[in-house]
């Protein structure tokens, strides 16, 4: 059997479609064996003296698959990324990616401190796009490169145990299962986590970013213009603001840990609304809490629509009202609370 | 009433997965002695065994990745054609999934009679 010189052509045109799709490594070697294997079903088709045109080429190639189909036998799997490299990839995702989320959130808060918090609002919004881009950035690179490598070196470290989380190799006891949670303590994780981000953010405008960002905002010429409402008064409560809301982060990070609420953390919120409580006491009676500067706004370019609507907002004594409705709400849900805890607590005792 | 092409289609399906998991053991049961991927496709096929030439010559390579078989290239005819055969370990593991296949088997006519 021989090929004319069209059919020669097409046989070559073909097989360069397959070489193409195979992996880098041994693709010489596999495209021979794929040549020969065609030139022994082809020998074993047609008598030796025949000569095979285009057309019955053709017919034979579509017989044995498209180009695709022939070498994707040869890929280790239709994966994109190897199942082998599964450890790695989760390595950076669950362990990685959320250390490099923290050390450039502390590096933020940090710089954030030592810079007197200049154009906070900003400030953050830079910060949290840019750990968004650095970990997207981190788990797209690992995820691209485990992909090249699936793809163009399938040999590549064959043989070598991947499994970096070695915890997960472990021998398991029954004390290590989780235990059955009820109903009513069932948490989602997302909502610890919301929690805590919110936590921080306001652990942030409490402490860092107050003073820039506390106030009446107004768009003058294209520009932002801040007059400051809060007394001093007010600013002596920051301290006692921050630490209520990091118990909070305290007690939604160990509901995330326990994966459940508890016991412990039904007593931990109530110790903070009750510390909430005290502290909106403490703002009732210590006078005023806000002032408008008239001046400062009519100067910063304030309209005077504004400025005379937000002077009937403050003198129609808003934040004494908003502090007696915080009071009450805080004491509905403390008493709510309570009685969750003791329904809890009685029904783990019996 | 069930249509005999659904039928068809279905035990066709099923069988294919049925097989698909006894071809290593046939692969490696043909290659005790030397075999190019023409002649076992070939002998399979002689034997009633058909499986497409994109399953059998990728498993080939893949069984010699694995450490079962070894392979050489060798000159018939003025072409090279590569050649498989089990080594000594894919010999002690051809005999082994044998013995356990026997075994599989007899449990299987068992409960599917």
């Amino acid at each position: 059997m021989k090929l004319s010189e069209k059919s020669n052509i097409l046989l070559e045109r073909y097989l360069l479609a397959v070489e193409r799709r195979l992996p880098l490594q041994g693709r010489k070697d596999i495209l021979a064996e794929i040549r020969s294997n065609l030139m022994d079903l082809l020998e074993d088709q047609y008598p030796p003296e025949a000569v095979l045109d285009e057309k019955q080429l053709e017919q034979e190639l579509r017989r044995l698959g498209s180009p695709h189909t022939v070498a994707a036998g040869y890929l280790q799997s239709d994966a994109l990324i190897d199942p082998r490299f599964n450890p790695v990839f989760r390595f950076f995702v669950s362990f990685v990616a959320p250390i490099v989320a923290g050390a450039m959130l502390l590096a933020g808060v940090v710089s954030s401190v030592l810079s007197q918090g200049e154009s906070p609002f900003w400030g953050i919004w830079e910060m949290l796009s840019n750990i968004w881009g650095a970990v997207t950035g981190l788990i797209g690179t690992v995820a691209l490169i485990l992909i090249l490598i699936t793809r163009f070196f399938p040999q590549l470290g064959k043989g070598k145990d991947f499994n970096i989380i070695k915890e997960e190799q472990k021998e398991w006891s029954i004390s290590d299962l989780p235990e059955l949670v009820e109903e009513t303590d069932k948490v989602h994780p997302w909502e610890p986590i919301i929690g805590i981000f919110f936590g921080i953010v306001g652990v942030l405008i409490f402490t860092v970013f107050f003073e820039d960002l506390a106030g009446f905002w107004w768009r003058v010429d294209g520009k932002w213009n801040m007059v400051p409402i809060f007394t001093t008064t007010f600013m002596t409560f920051l301290p006692w603001i921050a630490i209520n809301i990091g118990l909070e982060i305290c007690r939604n990070a160990l509901i995330l840990f326990q994966r459940k609420s508890s016991i412990m953390t039904r007593v931990f919120e109530i110790v903070i609304q009750f510390s909430n409580l005290f502290l909106t006491a403490a703002m009732l009676k210590a006078g005023d809490l806000v002032s408008f500067d008239k001046e400062l706004a009519v100067q910063r370019g304030f309209p005077l629509e504004g400025i005379n609507g937000i002077q009937v907002l403050l003198n129609g004594n808003f934040i004494h009202w908003f502090l007696v409705f915080i009071i009450v709400v805080t004491s509905l849900a403390i008493v709510g609370n309570i009685v969750g805890l003791v329904r809890s607590a009685s029904k783990k005792i019996s | 009433m069930i249509e005999p092409e659904k039928l068809s289609e279905h035990v066709e399906r099923l069988n294919a997965e049925l097989r698909r998991g006894l071809i290593v053991l046939v692969v490696m049961s043909q290659l005790q002695e030397k075999q190019y991927g023409y002649s076992l496709l070939k002998q399979l096929e002689e034997k009633g065994f058909s499986i497409t030439q994109d399953t059998l010559y990728p498993l080939m390579r893949r069984l010699e990745n694995q450490g079962y078989l070894q392979s050489d290239w060798q000159l018939d005819e003025n072409r090279p054609r590569r050649y498989y055969q089990l080594n000594e370990f894919g010999l002690a593991v051809l005999n082994a999934l044998r013995k356990d296949w026997q075994t599989q088997l007899r449990i299987i006519e068992e409960i599917v009679r």
